[in-house]
């Protein structure tokens, strides 16, 4: 290499401290004898000093009462915007899903085993509610797990107009429900379904509409990089008394209602389990029907 | 009351490669208990950084203030959902980045963005600076500029490293990459920033 000028990526990865053995010893001793080559050293170095020194306006900038005043107004509020229009659903539950089980096959994958060759346990799963930085770990393993970046949330409509959110175990009476996604990540999904499926095996969709028996809607279309997007309706729905358990169903692909609903095969998913559709994100919970 | 929640303030260097930073979810806890100053407390401690790497990403001032309030605000919306696994600082810095991205997606912001390329910032007079100051400042807004020619992944691993001050580990998780990843994009940001500013070639 003496002789020649040092490549900039060497420079860089000595700069960065990511040389190790022969190459660093090298380096440093071409640095020692290179006016030039100690330059561009040098300027590297100096280059990364400005980008670690803050801007100095930053330090006069205090954020938190602009902050809490808008927390006061209600901006920290999860579900307080728009004036949606109150739709009432009908339940769908089960219809045609024997028929078009041959279909949903198709759409279905294997549930994947965790990177560890250990199952999750319905503990381990049911703490991945809409959470900010799961416990798998960093990296790739953390990358792998598509649920991590997607959530739903529910809150009930009030008489003055207000939505109250709506927290896992909570129970609920018949009433208007307000839906929000979030959908963040480096491959936010595209498509999205939420329902609900009670105890007596009805599944109720909130999105996409199903209406009418002889229609199969399909999964609604949603911003990529959104937080707490509300979507436009209040639904209204009759559960079945019992545990309820919401889904929200993130996909790439759009899948249909009654595709998913042969999924489900009539049964409500049990508390940290992976529906099993494949390259989909989900986010389900337990609420109680009153 | 206040003075013993200050006292869970950790020190900017608390959290170091691969341990965990409890006293971000010790203050997440707090302000979803609801207790007075809790997430006050939690802003004064990230604002600098945060506004250093927003800043950095977007190059402008005034939106980078907008974009952290933002991005406050939307962990405070997911406070009941936060659960404390000692990683806020990869978990923060994701949302903070997804904000300038979607910041980044305007229009409007695009046209300003070029229009940076080609002006100094009319926020940050240099008039009356002494020589030494001017050429540091001018150097400064040297490598800001190069920083806005770089690529969206080049320049979020940048801003993460050296104005966020996060480890090679906290980068990979908050943009769900491999830590390798990281060390590549990371080599050739600063190759290709050093190209902008030098006219070197990689």
């Amino acid at each position: 290499m003496s002789g020649r000028r040092l490549p900039t990526e060497r420079l860089v990865r000595h700069v960065l401290g990511e040389l190790t053995g022969e190459e660093r010893d090298e380096t440093e001793q071409r640095i020692a004898d290179s006016r030039s080559e100690a330059e561009r050293a040098a300027e590297l170095r100096a280059m990364t000093e400005v980008l670690a020194r803050p801007p100095a306006w930053v330090e006069s900038v205090d954020l938190a009462g602009e902050i809490r005043d808008r927390i006061a107004r209600g901006d920290g509020a999860p579900l307080t915007v728009g004036q949606p229009r109150t739709v009432r659903r009908w339940a769908m539950g089960g219809a045609g899903a024997v028929a078009v089980a041959a279909v949903a096959v198709l759409a279905l994958g294997h549930d994947r085993p965790d990177t560890d060759g250990m199952s999750a346990t319905a503990a381990e799963r049911a703490g991945q509610d809409m959470q900010g930085v799961r416990s798998k770990g960093p990296g790739a393993r953390a990358a792998e797990d598509p649920d991590r970046w997607v959530g739903i949330r529910l809150a009930r409509a009030t008489a003055g107009g207000a939505a109250v959110p709506v927290s896992p175990g909570d129970r609920i009476a018949r009433g208007e429900l307000q839906v929000s996604y979030t959908n963040l990540g480096p491959r936010p999904y595209s498509r999205l379904m939420v329902f609900a499926v009670d105890a007596a095996g009805q599944v109720r969709w909130l999105y996409p509409a199903y209406e009418r028996a002889d229609t199969d809607p399909e999964a609604i279309a949603i911003e990529p990089g959104a937080a707490d997007a509300v979507l436009p309706d209040r639904i209204e729905h009759e559960f079945a008394r019992g545990r309820l358990v919401v889904c929200g169903l993130f996909l790439r692909r759009p899948l249909t209602v009654r595709q998913v609903e042969a999924g489900l095969g009539g049964r409500q998913p049990e508390p940290g389990a992976r529906l099993g559709f494949r390259d989909a994100g989900q986010h389900c919970f337990d609420l109680e029907a009153e | 009351m206040e003075g013993k929640i200050l006292a869970l303030v950790p020190p900017a260097s608390a959290s170091t490669a691969g341990e965990p930073d409890h006293g971000d979810d010790e203050w997440m806890l707090l302000a979803r208990h609801g207790r007075p100053g809790a997430f006050d407390a939690l802003v004064r401690h990230h604002q600098g950084r945060a506004l250093a790497v927003a800043y950095r990403y977007l190059g402008q001032r005034e939106l980078a203030k907008d974009v952290v309030q933002n991005t406050f605000l939307e962990i405070y919306r997911r406070l009941d959902a936060y659960q404390p696994h000692g990683k806020f600082r990869a978990y923060f810095h994701r949302v903070l980045l997804n904000q300038c991205r979607m910041a980044a997606r305007s229009r409007t912001i695009r046209a300003r963005f070029q229009e940076r390329l080609a002006r100094v910032d009319p926020d940050d007079p240099v008039g009356s600076l002494p020589d030494e100051q001017i050429l540091a400042r001018e150097r400064e807004r040297r490598v800001e500029r190069g920083l806005l020619c770089l690529s969206e992944k080049l320049r979020a691993v940048v801003v993460l490293q050296f104005c966020g001050d996060l480890s090679q580990a906290e980068i990979a998780e908050a943009l769900e990459i491999k830590v390798g990843t990281v060390k590549s994009r990371l080599s050739a940001a600063l190759v290709a920033l050093r190209a902008e500013l030098g006219g070197e070639r990689p």
